[in-house]
C-alpha cells in the first residue's frame, strides 16, 4: 500500500488541547488524516483517542464542560471556529458508533431520515438513494426483500452497517468510525473490515480500535495515543515493524494496555 | 432430612405467593360478581334502554310501591343515564386532547432542555402536581377556574368561534363539559408528563448522540428519533390518564354543572358524568323504600367498570397492531 501515491490531507489538526472541565483529555496533538486513506488510532483505555475521534465531528460540543484549543482543518478551514456550522459539518464528516444505533423505524426509514433533512426528493429517488446507501455498506442483497422490517430485527453485525450505510447515505467526505467492531462476533467483524477496505476508495477514513491486529489488516497510518498525547504517528507497515518509541513498542506487542 | 426440608420451602413460597398474587384477580372478580347481583333487578327493569336514555327520576317516593316485571319500584320511576355516559366519554376525551399535547411537551422540555438543577426542581414539582388529591383541583376550578372562564373567555369564545361547530351558542355560567375537560386536563398531564420524561432519559445515550452525528437539529433528534422509540411508553401512559379521567369524581363533580337528563348542546354546557353522578344522588336515591335507586346507581357503577375496561382493551389492541406495524418481524422491542 506505501506504493500508491501519498493523497490529498483531508484533515488537519494543529495543536488541539482538549479538556472535560479541569482534566485534560488531550494534550498538544497534531496530526494530518489523508483522503481515501484509513487512519487508525490506537492506544489503551482513556488515553484520549476517543475524543480526538469526536472532535473531528465535534460531537464532543454534547459534553458538558468540554473545551477545545487549537485548530482543526477540514479541507484547510478551521472546524473549531465559532462560525462553523455544525450541521453542515457533521453532513460532510459521518460518524458511526461502538454500539449498532438504528433509529426505532424501518430499515428504509433508518436510510431515509439523514436523507430528508438534507434534500427534497421524489419517492422513486429516495428509493434509489435508499439502495444505493445499502448497496455501498454491502446491506442490500440481505435486506431488499425486508426493507421495511424494523432496524432492530436485524443481527448485531447487520445493524452496524446499516449504520454505516445510514452514516453514507448522505454522501460525507470523512467517516469516522469509533471501535466499530468490537461489539460483534468475528464473522460480522470481518465483513466490516472488509467494508472499511471498500470504503476506503471514496472516503478519508478514521478508526478507533482497541485491537492491534484490526489496525494492523484495514489501515494505511496508525496513530498511537498515550495519556492524551499522539506518541508516535506513521505508516501502518513502519508502526508495526519497527516503532520508533519504546512505548509504541510495549503497546503493540501487549506489554501494557 | 435435611435435604428433604430445604426441597419444602420453595414449594412453600411459591404457594404463598400465589395466594397473594391470585387476591388481585379474585377481589376484581368479587367486586364485579357484586355489582352484577346487587345492580341485577334494577338493570331487569331498566332494560337495555337504560342506555339509551336522558332520564333519572326515582318516582314518587311518598307513593305505595307498585309491582314491574315482578320486581318492586316507586311509581314513576325511570331510570337512562345516555346523558351520563355522554358526560362522561366527552370530558375525558377533552381532557385527553388538551393533555397529550401539553404532556408530550412538558416531558420534552424535562427530559431535553433543562439540564441540571434546574431538572430535577421541576421533574420534582411536576410529579408533586400527580400527587395533589383530585378535590384540591376541584376546588381550585371551583373558585378560579369557573369564574374566570364563565365569565371572560367562555363568552369571547362563543362569539368568535362561533363557526365551529359546537363551540357557538350560550356560554354558560362557567360550569360544564371544557371546565370538567381542562380540571381533568391539569390533573393527567403530570401524569403524563413525568412517565414519558423517565421513557425519554431512558432512551440510549448513543441514539441521540447518532442523530446528532447525521446533522440532525436537536429537535429532529428527539421529535423522530427518541419519541418514536418512546411510543408504547406513550400509549400506556394515556391509557393510565385516560382511566383515571373517565374515574374522576370529586374534581368534576366541582365543575362540571351537574347537569340531569339532558345531553350538552355545546362544550360550555353543564354535564355530568358517571362517577360524580353516583355521589351527588346517593343521597337522594336513599330515599328510595324498594333500594331501585341505589341499585340503579350500581349498575351505572358497573356500566363505568365495563366502559373503563373496554377502553383499556381496545388501547391495548391499538398498541399490539401498531408495534406490529412499525415492526412486522415480531422482533424484540428494546
Amino acid at each position: 500500500m506505501t506504493n500508491e501515491p501519498i493523497s490529498d490531507i483531508k484533515i488537519e489538526v494543529r495543536n488541539l488541547d482538549f479538556y472535560y472541565g479541569a482534566t485534560q483529555a488531550l494534550k498538544n496533538v497534531s496530526m494530518a488524516f489523508r483522503d481515501r486513506m484509513v487512519t487508525a488510532l490506537i492506544g489503551p483505555s482513556g488515553c484520549g483517542k476517543s475524543t480526538l475521534l469526536r472532535s473531528l465531528n465535534r460531537i464532543s460540543d454534547l459534553y458538558p464542560g468540554h473545551r477545545a484549543t487549537g485548530q482543526i482543518l477540514l479541507d484547510g478551514e478551521n472546524m473549531l471556529s465559532a462560525k462553523c456550522d455544525l450541521t453542515e459539518l457533521r453532513a460532510r464528516v459521518g460518524m458511526v458508533f461502538q454500539k449498532p444505533t438504528p433509529f426505532p423505524m424501518s430499515i428504509y426509514e433508518n436510510i431515509a431520515f439523514p436523507l430528508r433533512m438534507y434534500r427534497k426528493m421524489s419517492q422513486s429517488e429516495m428509493d434509489d438513494e435508499v439502495e444505493r446507501a445499502l448497496r455501498g455498506a454491502a446491506l442490500w442483497d440481505e435486506v431488499k426483500d425486508k426493507i421495511h422490517r424494523s432496524g432492530l430485527s436485524l443481527s448485531g453485525g447487520q445493524q452496524q452497517r446499516l449504520c454505516i450505510a445510514r452514516a453514507i447515505s448522505i454522501r460525507p467526505e470523512v467517516l469516522l468510525l469509533d471501535e466499530p467492531a468490537s461489539a460483534l462476533d468475528p464473522i460480522s467483524t470481518a465483513q466490516i473490515e472488509e467494508l472499511i477496505w471498500e470504503l476506503r476508495k471514496d472516503y478519508c477514513i478514521v478508526i478507533v480500535t482497541h485491537n492491534m491486529q484490526q489496525a494492523a489488516r484495514v489501515s494505511d497510518f496508525v496513530g498511537f495515543m498515550y495519556m492524551g498525547e499522539l506518541v508516535e504517528f506513521d505508516a501502518t507497515a513502519t508502526m508495526f515493524s519497527s516503532p520508533r518509541e519504546r512505548r509504541t513498542q510495549d503497546y503493540i506487542t501487549g506489554r501494557f494496555g | 432430612m435435611s435435604f428433604r426440608s430445604i426441597s419444602f420451602k420453595p414449594m412453600r413460597f411459591k404457594t404463598w405467593m400465589a395466594v397473594i398474587a391470585g387476591g388481585v384477580p379474585a377481589s376484581l372478580a368479587a367486586i364485579i360478581l357484586f355489582l352484577v347481583i346487587y345492580s341485577w333487578p334494577a338493570a331487569h327493569v331498566n332494560g337495555i334502554g337504560f342506555i339509551f336514555r336522558d332520564t333519572w327520576n326515582i318516582g314518587n317516593v311518598y307513593a305505595n310501591p307498585i309491582q314491574v316485571n315482578g320486581v318492586t319500584i316507586m311509581p314513576g320511576a325511570r331510570y337512562g343515564i345516555l346523558f351520563l355516559i355522554a358526560g362522561t366519554l366527552l370530558s375525558s376525551l377533552i381532557a385527553l386532547l388538551l393533555a397529550v399535547p401539553v404532556g408530550v411537551g412538558a416531558a420534552i422540555f424535562l427530559a431535553e432542555v433543562v439540564r441540571g438543577k434546574l431538572r430535577t426542581v421541576m421533574s420534582v414539582i411536576v410529579e408533586l402536581f400527580a400527587a395533589i388529591p383530585s378535590v384540591v383541583y376541584g376546588l381550585w376550578g371551583y373558585v378560579v377556574l369557573v369564574p374566570l372562564l364563565g365569565h371572560h373567555v367562555y363568552p369571547f369564545m362563543a362569539k368568535t368561534l362561533s363557526w365551529l361547530p359546537f363551540f357557538g351558542g350560550l356560554p354558560g355560567s362557567g360550569y360544564g363539559l371544557l371546565t370538567a375537560g381542562i380540571v381533568l386536563a391539569m390533573m393527567i398531564v403530570p401524569l403524563i408528563a413525568s412517565i414519558l420524561r423517565d421513557a425519554l432519559i431512558s432512551q440510549p445515550a448513543a441514539l441521540r448522540e447518532a442523530a446528532m452525528a447525521l446533522g440532525a437539529t436537536k429537535f429532529e433528534t428527539v421529535w423522530r428519533v427518541l419519541l418514536p422509540g418512546t411510543r408504547t411508553v406513550l400509549i400506556g401512559a394515556t391509557i393510565l390518564a385516560l382511566g383515571r379521567a373517565l374515574g374522576e369524581t370529586m374534581a368534576v363533580l366541582m365543575v362540571s354543572g351537574g347537569a340531569l337528563n339532558y345531553l350538552p348542546s355545546n362544550i360550555y354546557s353543564p354535564v355530568s358524568t358517571m362517577a360524580a353522578f353516583i355521589v351527588s344522588q346517593l343521597d337522594s336515591a336513599l330515599q328510595d323504600p324498594t333500594q331501585m335507586a341505589v341499585r340503579s346507581l350500581a349498575e351505572i357503577a358497573l356500566i363505568l367498570l365495563i366502559i373503563s375496561i373496554g377502553v383499556n382493551a381496545l388501547a391495548r389492541g391499538i398498541l399490539k397492531v401498531w408495534s406490529f406495524a412499525g415492526n412486522p418481524a415480531g422482533a424484540v422491542q428494546r
